[in-house]
């Protein structure tokens, strides 16, 4: 598997990043009513924003494919599917963990929660029909990247659209210095983090489609059936 | 060896230690008086008739975020080496 160049060199910050976030956030000031689990915000907040970038990647790249034909952008659309699931995972469990101190329940069949949850499905589904969908599933599966990504800013506005028990998207530029550094430093993190896991997949998809081809070279040497 | 198991091992022990230092961190908490007029508080700020304490919830997200991340890179390097001896195999099949 062939990493680019530059992959150690992300790896390294977003490991100084994960080992200088958790100071910081401890130095933050603690939350006058939740206390300290409001800590889990500067981990919750880039899991999802991680998890709507990567949607956006996934349908970006489906889109590529869908339009241009391109292996690369298909390469790139299940990559950023199966990290959209794993920090959509990151999400949907560190949000209810805050929300039981919070509201005093894990889980609300609210607007914002149930379109998140909707958004994770979509990509799950994505990931089952890349595997076991047989032919022609790859650009059923750029729709529905496309669609899956339509849910985002529909997850993003719908606490300012409905009536939602939900923070509202104003308090992230509500918080203050001491609050609002942490915050991006974990924002900056998790993107570079994000950045790291995506060639690392990608690399993984690169080297599939290398034994694809070599799977071809032998069927026409006669090799394989 | 060849050059992604090594990259994959590194890639694994920096992951590893990022998030485990970490946590570390995060248990050896002191709170500290700030200047923004936000409220200084000690303890869990734990509620009458709650029984899970803060600390407990931020431990547990904290540590899926690491086991998640743990288990996906692990999961990603033993595709590679499937692969990885898939290639073998084929170019083996054509030297012949």
């Amino acid at each position: 598997m062939k990493l680019r160049p530059w992959f150690l060199v992300v790896v390294a910050l977003a490991a100084l990043g994960l080992l200088a976030a958790p100071q910081l956030i401890l130095s933050a000031p603690r939350e006058t009513t939740m206390g300290l689990v409001q800590k889990i915000f500067y981990y919750h907040v880039p899991s999802a924003w991680i998890c709507f970038l990567s949607a956006f990647v996934c349908a970006a790249g489906s889109a590529m494919y869908l339009f241009k034909s391109s292996e690369a952008g298909d390469r790139l659309a299940v990559s950023a599917a199966e990290l959209t699931v794993l920090f959509g995972s990151c999400m949907l469990v560190t949000g209810p963990l805050w929300g039981r101190k919070a509201w005093g329940v894990y889980w609300v069949w609210d607007v914002r929660l149930t379109t998140a949850l909707l958004l994770f499905i979509i990509f799950i589904a994505y990931l089952f029909a890349r595997r076991y969908g047989g032919p022609g599933s790859r650009k059923l599966c750029a729709g529905l990247a496309l669609f899956g990504a339509a849910d985002v800013p529909l997850i993003y506005f719908s606490v300012s659209i409905w009536r939602t028990i939900h923070p509202k998207t104003t308090v992230v530029s509500s918080l203050g210095r001491g609050m609002g550094i942490p915050f991006a430093f974990s924002m900056l993190t998790f993107t570079i983090l994000y950045i790291a896991l995506l060639e690392m997949r990608m690399a993984l998809e690169r080297a599939r489609a290398r034994v694809d081809e070599l799977h071809i070279e032998a069927e026409d040497a006669g090799l394989e059936n | 060896m060849p050059d992604w198991k090594t990259d994959m091992k590194r890639i694994f022990v920096i992951l590893f230690f990022a998030f485990f230092l970490g946590g570390a961190a995060l248990a050896q908490e002191a709170p500290k008086k700030d200047a923004e007029g936000f409220e200084a508080v000690n303890g869990d700020m734990m509620q009458s008739g709650e029984s899970i304490p803060g600390s407990r919830l931020v431990g547990a997200a904290y540590g899926f975020i690491c086991f998640a991340m743990v288990v996906w890179v692990a999961s990603v390097a033993r595709r590679a080496r499937r692969l990885e001896d898939e290639v073998d195999e084929l170019k083996k099949k054509l030297a012949r």
